[in-house]
């Protein structure tokens, strides 16, 4: 891939032509994000719309990531650059990615059910199912780009 | 500081979102572990031949996710379901452990020789 602004090609340059490493970078920062105000939000029950917020780009972006990588997948497949897609989408993280998108649906959802009283005592299975959720689809999304290493 | 000045709490929204998601964990690795044992649930589910099973695999979290959850609201709408709190819970809890172990390969590729 030819770089615009460097004069020679660079990791940036390669990382940048995957569109779906490129989300998946951007959904991790937001991830990070998220945890931390989880970790806020007893503190500060107002934290829990900019929670919102944040789960949201994250399910979009974990959808636009799903997508791409499936879809430009197919298309290499299309072009026989892949012999046997089906094998080669037939790894872990392929069926492991689903686990964080709905448990940030769920923890979205119960969010906007509470709203602030989220963090009030009748609430506590939720407030932790939240939490849970939230750090459980942090360390999924660790896993699926450890295992792409591979 | 008065009940009467919070805003209404629908349980019933986030008991169903937490029931379907565990609901639909529950038949994900179900329906994984029948897609790699089965050669006509794997041609079933292959909806998209270049994809292979995951397209079936992938529509069918998203639909079970949908319908239960859109059940749950409907049974649950306008009761009080504080009693279930605690065991929805934990229900969802197993069913997270259940997907993360039974979703390994190591897991669901075991055959027993013969």
């Amino acid at each position: 891939m030819s770089p615009l602004l460097l004069a020679e090609e660079s990791l940036i340059g390669w990382a940048l032509a995957d569109a779906g490493l490129v989300l998946f970078g951007v959904t991790l920062l937001f991830v990070g994000a998220t945890l931390t105000l989880t970790i806020l939000l007893r503190r500060d029950p107002k934290l829990v719309w900019p929670l919102v917020g944040l789960l949201t780009i994250q399910i979009m972006l974990l959808i636009g990531m799903i997508v791409l990588d499936v879809w430009g997948a197919r298309e290499m497949a299309t072009l026989g650059a892949v012999s046997d897609l089906s094998t080669a989408l037939a790894t872990h993280r392929y069926l492991l990615i689903q686990l964080p998108f709905l448990l940030m649906v769920v923890a979205e959802t119960t969010l906007i059910v509470y709203g602030e009283q989220i963090v009030e005592r009748h609430a506590r299975p939720y407030y932790l199912a939240t939490i849970l959720s939230v750090w459980l689809a942090f360390a999924a999304l660790v896993a699926i780009g450890m295992e792409s290493m591979f | 500081m008065f009940p009467f000045f919070h805003k209404r709490i629908h349980e019933s929204v986030a008991l169903s979102a937490m029931l379907a998601a565990a609901l639909t964990l529950q038949i994900a690795w179900v329906s994984n572990w029948l897609v790699h044992r089965s050669e006509l649930i794997r041609q079933r589910f292959t909806l998209d031949e270049a994809l292979g099973p995951l397209s079936g695999l992938y529509l069918k979290t998203v639909v079970a996710y949908v319908l239960l959850f859109g059940i749950g609201v409907l049974v649950f709408r306008g009761r009080d379901v504080s009693h279930w709190r605690e065991r929805a819970y934990g229900f969802f809890l197993f069913s997270v452990l259940m997907f993360v172990l039974l979703t390994l390969p190591i897991v669901y590729e075991l055959q027993i020789g013969g």
